[in-house]
């Protein structure tokens, strides 16, 4: 296991290739909670985000193949986890039509410890409401950059995106938040 | 860029700086209501991480790997499950068949309403659980052609005529144990023969998936929920049991059936004999240690885990 904890990702996605699950248990190790934190933010329920954290990752052994050793992997595992849940954000959308007050965020109930002070818990509250109206596009610059430390540069590439694309998005949800956040506090 | 945008934009990207900045910055943000709404967010974000690093922490780990082991390994030995092509046609017609149950189902409890304001159960006609409270309540499981639905369904959704007897299963094969006794776990299935057991299979379901998504706060009941199971649970492993020691003494043979309750991590939380064709020769035991140990790719509903309960006949077969 350790001389799996020294090999560089590249070194590890040739060795899951070849069929090593040592390997493919080190990346789990090395980049489950990235994963998870894109996923719970995105999704904001935790069984779900659970869920589409596992698919990210059986779809990324699924297509090791497809994965440019030139290119980071994390951010092509990031981008997997991006369009998992894309994919279930529309499912969910299409149910909701179906299937009206579905209660899916588990998130928006957390269990606030006592000591927690109820101010923390409400302005937490608020940031995570005022993410969940952003437009995807903006939120999921946003989640990769505050929730997921991904650099630009990578999210301009999980993304396909420009790198002038991702701040000015970046820029505009963060406007908007603060807007959000001007309009809670004058109230 | 002016000066707000520029502290703005220094806050955002670098949120360690309230620590180590001077005063003048402090003094401004103070008194400017933007940077203050900025530096607001900042910190808001910063807890809200916070909070969600600590729910992830309380997810275990093995579980997350093994779980992602395990579906790798399932996909793995159905190779067809990878063409995307087939998968979407499976998908387009399993939704399309949904909707086709849902549409029919829906009309029939508009028909049965008539004119009442309120909900009127769907008539059971001879089920032994007919009149009963939880008849506000229904629950279908559904799957592959092998899934029959029990006699006391039947009004909703015709009989599947080609597999008369053919139970859900979710084992492809027998697992026997390598003793030279033999201990046989022929299938895990519903099958239209246990009605009485798979009403309270479905009793029990209901109140699991209620209360474990919380709906049970917030179902208006009575009302109709139909909640469809699209994949039942999966074998990963099942642990077959010890033939006990004074059973093969006493050269008895013995079929317990078993229920387990699979939660959504697809581990075995709780377990039940429902019946025992010899007692007191420790068989019950064997069976009940056995199904704790067994593990499973949990059911889905529309993409969302789900526990269920599960049942199976344990043969213990004396073979002297």
């Amino acid at each position: 296991m350790s001389s799996a904890r020294e090999m560089s990702d590249g070194e590890l996605v040739g060795r899951v290739s070849g069929g090593d699950e040592t390997a493919f248990r080190e990346i789990l190790r090395r980049y489950r909670e990235r994963v998870l934190a894109i996923c719970l933010r995105m999704l904001k329920n935790r069984t779900e985000a659970e869920e589409a954290a596992q698919d990210s990752f059986v779809k990324a052994y699924y297509h090791l193949e497809s994965f440019d050793k030139s290119r980071d992997f994390s951010a092509w595992l990031a981008g997997i986890a991006i369009n998992e849940c894309r994919d279930r954000l529309r499912k969910r959308s299409r149910f909701r039509k179906l299937f009206r007050e579905i209660p899916e965020n588990d998130l928006g109930s957390r269990q606030v410890s006592q000591d927690e002070d109820y101010e923390s818990k409400v302005r937490i509250r608020a940031i995570e409401n005022a993410i969940e109206q952003l437009p995807e596009k903006l939120r999921e610059v946003l989640v990769l950059r505050a929730y997921a430390d991904y650099s630009y540069e990578e999210i301009a590439g999980i993304l396909n995106i420009e790198i002038g694309t991702v701040m000015s998005r970046l820029h505009r949800s963060r406007a908007k938040l603060t807007e959000i956040i001007k309009r809670g506090t004058r109230q | 860029m002016n000066r707000c945008e520029q502290i703005e934009k220094l806050l955002w990207d670098y949120p360690d700086l309230k620590a180590s900045d001077s005063g003048k910055l402090l003094a401004h943000i103070e008194n400017c209501p933007r940077c203050k709404a900025a530096l607001a967010g900042i910190e808001a974000i910063r807890e809200s991480r916070k909070a969600d690093r600590s729910l992830i922490s309380k997810i275990d780990p093995e579980v997350f790997d093994n779980a992602v082991l395990g579906k790798v390994r399932a996909q793995r030995s159905f190779p067809e499950s990878k063409s995307e092509g087939r998968q979407f046609i499976f998908r387009t017609v399993s939704s399309i068949g949904l909707a086709a149950a849902i549409v029919i189902f829906m009309i029939m409890s508009i028909s049965d309403l008539g004119n009442l304001p309120a909900f009127k159960p769907v008539d059971r006609g001879s089920s032994p659980d007919s009149g009963e409270a939880y008849n506000i309540l229904e629950i279908r499981l559904r799957s592959d052609d092998l899934f029959e639905a029990p006699a006391a369904y039947s009004d909703i959704e015709p009989r599947k005529k080609s597999s008369p007897k053919a139970p859900f299963s979710i084992l492809e094969k027998p697992i026997t144990s390598p003793s030279p006794d033999s201990v046989n776990i022929g299938a895990v299935y519903l099958s239209d023969e246990t009605v009485p057991m798979m009403s309270q299979q479905m009793r029990a379901s209901i109140s699991e998936v209620l209360i474990d998504t919380g709906m049970i706060q917030q179902a208006n009941i009575p009302q109709a929920i139909l909640v469809t199971v699209e994949k039942m649970p999966r074998a990963i492993n099942i642990v077959a049991p010890e033939y006990p020691a004074w059973g093969r003494k006493r050269g008895l043979s013995c079929v317990v059936w078993v229920k387990a309750r699979v939660d959504r991590n697809g581990m075995v939380t709780d377990v039940e004999i429902i019946s025992s064709s010899v007692s007191a020769a420790g068989f019950e035991d064997a069976a009940l240690d056995a199904a704790k140990k067994s593990s499973y790719l949990p059911a889905e509903s529309n993409g969302i885990r789900i526990p269920v309960w599960i049942m199976y006949p344990v043969k213990f077969i004396y073979s002297k």
